[in-house]
């Protein structure tokens, strides 16, 4: 009965266990690297990028692509748009009122690849690392707003209670729906004003849930000693990058040197 | 040496009513209170005694309004004292599912040490060894939310222990747990107090859990008293003045001593009982316990052939919670389910009204059998499912609009609405007077009832509740059951309950069927299904007291049945087959 929680896919894999952190940053350079591929050499180096890493994450390929298949229709809007609507170059087809040029088509072509690969990387990216792994990287990545006394510590908190609290606040919706229902509510008939009335046996409990739950938290926190300004919070997980980690942003280092030369 | 001192600590509560006339209601007044170091003590008392108040007091997570709280030296009032207070107590709460604050376990019981600033070392050791006290070591890295109930109260346990205080308080940490869970976790408390030296307050419904500590504290009636186990446990007369209950060996024990069979008066466990009753003579004839019941001849209204039902079918995550299941329950009938957590006995309740549909096999209630045109809104007619913890589901402005909402969505006539409230209120004893109320400001016991109302309402032929008496107190547990016996006697209601408490099913259900890893383990006359020792430990079952009794007696050559699980029957047998 459980839910996947952003869509973690378990497995003991080299990419699984590699360092949030050095996940993040490479598949933000990854991004910055899709976006400016030109060449047929460039284009050729992030796929490749691309399918050795989800060889290597051995997350079924099938899996991997759902992600797409949400954006699908969105990939095809770009594609029409593209292609009827860039009237530079020569006219490839010019049929009455579908007019498509060569320009219009490479470009279309390009943009539904660009899209489809951001897409994976960021699933890749989601599918191999544990969301409270994410949060401890974006944590890293902002730290240096401490320096402008924002709060990244507490933020970073707070994101991890909500991940921790989704799975468990969608269990007690399911049982209040449930137990609802077998009260005789029927949430499929009536007018759209009767519908939308029906949620409200369902909105007030829930409530009523979240702040019992917060309530509980806020003791259980306390009574823990969280919030006790006067002493420095420490981590027991100490961040090191192993020699995986450092072997991964070598290898990526020198395919970006290799597939875009030019760039640099 | 006292290590926790309350000086007449006084403490009120802002209650709301829903009149506008709030109103402060003393908690208690000029409470005092001595814990010795390295003591167990066991805190009980009826719900609202003010027993989770005095554990947030010792914490300091509330202050006295008068008076004042000692831990280890320092007084709670001294704000500077806040944090090595916290850090000398710590605390575990009830529901397992607020207390978690990682997605990761080991991550979670790092919590309270990252708090205290220790060094990356010295916590990585502390929860090391807390995995290890607590036998978790192989779930360090398991998401908290797939583990179950005892095991996330197990990491609650660990979290504290990491932080190495020298007294740890818990507020009720197995009342929502099975019987298993609940056993395994006492077992670590005690081990914390023997091993660890740890100083225990544990604040417990269950009389079998406050019997092992060394010292009981009981609140009552704006009294607070604090003796030994034995003085207050063998007391029943004291205790059902206070709303509360005993062990089952001392209510046996006042049995057999009002039919003038001798007995001490400090018996309380079993093993006292089982010394006491070694001294008399039996007559050692082959003694049988007679099945009292009567079999129902109605016709079935619900039958079940063949029915599987499985979660997230065609993925890998596949779960077959019923597997292949038939069995009928009769008109009429008080019909027991029992079984483990994850057995599929809550799903198989929700098969009998249509929220969940079978995969394969037929489900047929009242002779209509369930098939895709009939809709779940139709079904709730006939069978009426109560819902754990109903009283979470509540929303109305006032009690008389809860109880009504189930009955306004099949009718409109409201003044039948009105007769069918008032009918219902009858049968659940709810007082007309709290018509108006809100039904938020309600005790928890007044809740439930309110939530069975709701559903009695409807007017259904059968009436399904899940754990109706989870977390009530003895008194509230015995109300609410008494009530639900009393709607299948004089309304003809079919019920069907489940439960984990092997005492509930005995007292109240005729026929029981036991459910193991989504399949049938057992169905049959409750004291005959009970019989299968083997059976009930494969299916996560404990058996009562009594019933270790009278297998510790068969041991020690005294021959007793085993199918024995209430005190009046274990009365019966024993006074039936003494020498006199």
């Amino acid at each position: 009965m459980s839910i996947s929680i952003g869509q973690y896919y378990p497995k003991d894999s080299f990419i699984h266990k590699l360092d949030s952190r050095v996940k993040l940053i490479l598949t933000i350079c990854f991004v910055v690297m899709i976006l400016n591929a030109d060449s047929i050499v460039n284009y050729g180096t992030v796929l490749f990028i691309l399918f050795s890493v989800i060889l290597l994450s051995r997350v079924p390929f099938k899996i991997v692509m759902k992600s797409v298949k949400k954006i699908m229709i969105i990939i095809l809007f770009t594609i029409f748009v593209n292609l009827f609507f860039i009237k530079d170059g020569n006219y490839i087809v010019n049929f009455y009122f579908i007019n498509i040029t060569d320009e219009g088509a490479i470009i279309s072509l390009k943009t539904a690849l660009n899209l489809i690969m951001l897409f994976i990387s960021s699933s890749v990216l989601i599918l191999t690392t544990r969301p409270v792994e994410l949060t401890n990287a974006i944590e890293y990545i902002l730290s240096p707003l401490k320096l402008i006394k924002v709060p990244v510590g507490d933020i970073a908190m707070m994101i991890t209670i909500a991940i921790r609290f989704i799975p468990t606040l969608y269990d007690e919706l399911e049982k209040i729906k449930k137990a609802q229902t077998a009260r005789g509510i029927d949430f499929s008939k009536g007018s759209l004003i009767k519908r939308i009335k029906a949620y409200v046996p369902i909105v007030i409990p829930m409530f009523t849930a979240s702040f019992r739950y917060a309530d509980g938290l806020a003791l259980a926190m306390e009574a823990r000693c969280y919030g006790n300004n006067n002493v420095k919070r420490t981590i027991m997980k100490q961040r090191k990058l192993n020699k995986n980690d450092i072997l991964a942003i070598f290898v990526f280092l020198i395919i970006l040197i290799l597939g875009f030369g030019g760039l640099v | 040496m006292s290590f926790i001192e309350c000086r007449n600590v006084s403490y009120s509560y802002l209650q709301y009513n829903d009149t506008n006339n709030d109103e402060y209601v003393d908690v208690f007044k000029d409470l005092s209170l001595c814990i010795k170091k390295g003591s167990f003590n066991a805190v009980i008392g009826k719900n609202a005694s003010g027993k989770s108040t005095l554990a947030r007091l010792i914490n300091a997570i509330i202050l006295p309004e008068n008076g004042e709280v000692i831990v280890n030296g320092l007084s709670t009032n001294n704000k500077d004292n806040l944090w090595d207070i916290r850090k000398t107590v710590g605390m575990v709460f009830q529901n397992p599912d607020s207390q978690i604050i990682s997605s990761i376990v080991e991550e979670d019981i790092a919590f309270g040490p990252e708090n205290l600033g220790l060094p990356s070392d010295e916590i990585r050791k502390r929860v090391e060894d807390a995995l290890k006290f607590t036998d978790m070591q192989k779930y360090r890295n398991a998401d908290t939310y797939s583990l179950s109930g005892g095991q996330k109260q197990k990491i609650a346990i660990a979290g504290i222990l990491a932080m190495k205080p020298d007294c740890i308080v818990l507020d009720e940490p197995t009342a929502m747990l099975e019987p298993k869970g609940r056993k395994q976790i006492i077992e670590y408390i005690k081990r914390l107090n023997e091993e660890e030296k740890i100083t225990i307050v544990l604040i417990t419904h269950f009389m079998e859990e406050a019997a092992m500590a060394d010292n009981i504290i009981v609140f009552g009636n704006g009294e607070v008293i604090s003796e030994t186990p034995k003085n207050i446990l063998t007391n029943k007369k004291r205790l059902e003045k206070l709303g509360l209950d005993t062990t089952q060996m001392v209510k046996l024990k006042d049995l057999l001593c009002e039919n003038g069979i001798n007995l001490k008066n400090d018996i309380f466990n079993v093993d006292e009982m089982v010394l006491a009753l070694s001294k008399f003579e039996f007559e050692n004839k082959n003694n049988v316990f007679e099945n009292k019941l009567v079999e129902n001849k109605n016709k079935n209204i619900i039958e079940l052939k063949n029915v599987s039902f499985y979660y997230g079918i065609n993925t890998e995550f596949e779960n077959k919670a019923v597997d292949n299941v038939s069995f009928n329950i009769k008109e009429g009938e008080f019909f027991g389910i029992i079984g483990h957590t994850g057995s599929g006995k809550s799903t198989i309740l929700q098969l009998f009204n249509g929220l969940l549909r079978s995969y394969s096999g037929k489900v047929i209630i009242d002779g209509i059998e369930i098939t895709d045109k009939i809709s779940t809104n139709e079904l709730c007619k006939i069978a009426g499912l109560v819902f754990q913890y109903p009283e979470n589901q509540i929303f109305e402005k006032t009690v008389y609009d809860e109880i009504a909402f189930g009955v306004r969505n099949i009718l409109s006539d409201e003044s039948e609405i009105k007769k069918r409230v008032e009918k219902a209120c009858l049968y659940t004893g709810i007082d007309a007077k709290i018509m108006n109320k809100s039904p938020f400001c309600l005790s928890g016991g007044q809740k439930r009832r309110v939530s069975i109302a709701s559903i009695l309402a409807m007017n259904p032929k059968i009436i399904i509740l899940d754990e109706p008496a989870a977390g009530l107190d003895p008194l509230g547990k015995k109300e609410i059951m008494d009530n639900i016996k009393m709607l299948n006697e004089k309304l003809g209601i079919t019920v069907i309950i489940v439960s984990h408490n092997i005492e509930d099913i005995i007292e109240y259900t005729q026929r029981v069927l036991v459910m193991n890893n989504g399949k049938l383990a057992a169905l049959g006359n409750v004291r005959e299904v009970f019989k299968d020792t083997k059976m009930l430990e494969v299916s996560g079952i404990l058996l009562p007291d009594v019933s270790k009794l009278m297998r510790k007696l068969n041991n020690i050559g005294i021959r007793m049945p085993e199918n024995v699980y209430t005190v009046e029957d274990a009365f019966e047998v024993i006074s039936k087959s003494l020498k006199r």
